[in-house]
């Protein structure tokens, strides 16, 4: 018996593809059939919306900075380092 | 062509290892520039010490790390002959500093999240996250000093494999190539594994 694919399938199907979208790794093609998708399927659009602001919140980590006693430490140990030897050089 | 090594060494006005120019540090460092050199050790102890703290959970190992990270690179920034390599290596080393000799401690949680078996449901609405960045208003700083919180409790849940994909390729902008070559895997295999975890960490973001 042929069986069509019902509208869970596809949005499975999609959200498969949801983190490629999100990296602008999908083709043209591939893009804008994810885009009508998302514009008709309010379920997928919000999956998509929390996947891409949950990818950013993981960028905005990246910019975690020392903490100031850590920092001045991390420098002393810079300092020291830098006055104990040499610079470091390429090998001719 | 060869990259200008004076790419700005002082590094100010960026923050994180995202946008850094390693291989122009490593040039200028190995020219003899201070600023330069400066600058890469500084990067690698911060390197060590998002790491300890986002993949290892505990910010009081970061200070080995940081210091194992300082050495090795101030010994390997003079001698390397690929800059561009240069980044691959210094996540290869951070890892190693922070989990080679590491033991498994006693409040890590017990089960880690099953990713391979987590299937996406668009079932429930989604809050919307807040990642603006801190400083306008009290109630948004409050809530994104909530939301890193709750990240960080997030990545604790992920298999230690999972969890350094996400660092590696989300947190430190790793490409997908590289994060594949930091971690010893296929380049298909991080993206399936990226997606998984993303999946994951959007539930844990959204759990009340």
């Amino acid at each position: 018996m042929k069986t069509t694919p019902t509208s869970q399938d596809r949005c499975r199907a999609l959200l498969e593809e949801l983190s490629r979208f999100i990296d602008g790794e999908l083709t043209g093609a591939e893009r804008r059939s994810m885009v009508r998708h998302l514009h008709s399927c309010p379920c997928c659009q919000h999956l998509a919306h929390g996947l891409k602001q949950t990818v950013d919140l993981c960028q905005k980590a990246g910019a975690t900075r020392l903490p100031g006693d850590l920092r001045t430490r991390a420098r002393a140990r810079i300092t020291m380092l830098l006055a104990s030897g040499a610079p470091a050089r390429r090998r001719s | 062509m060869t990259k200008r090594a004076d790419v700005n060494p002082s590094g100010k006005g960026r923050v994180g290892g995202r946008g850094t120019d390693y291989a122009a540090l490593v040039i200028a460092a190995q020219s003899g520039s201070q600023a330069a050199m400066e600058r890469l050790l500084m990067q690698s102890q911060e390197v060590a010490y998002r790491f300890s703290l986002l993949v290892c959970g505990h910010a009081d190992d970061a200070e080995d790390a940081m210091q194992e990270a300082l050495l090795k690179t101030y010994r390997h920034a003079g001698q390397i002959k690929a800059p561009e390599a240069f980044r691959t290596w210094l996540y290869r080393t951070v890892k190693n500093a922070c989990l080679v000799s590491r033991r498994r401690r006693a409040h890590e949680p017990a089960q880690l999240a099953s990713l391979d078996e987590l299937m996406p449901t668009a079932d429930g609405a989604i809050r919307i996250i807040d990642v603006e960045d801190p400083g306008r208003r009290p109630d948004q700083v409050l809530e994104n000093r909530r939301l890193r919180g709750t990240l960080r409790a997030a990545l604790q849940k992920l298999s230690p494999e999972h969890r350094l994909i996400v660092f590696l390729r989300e947190v430190e902008g790793l490409s997908t190539k590289e994060v594949a070559g930091v971690v010893g895997v296929s380049e298909a295999n991080v993206k399936t594994r990226l997606h998984r975890a993303r999946l994951f960490l959007r539930q844990q973001l959204e759990a009340p």
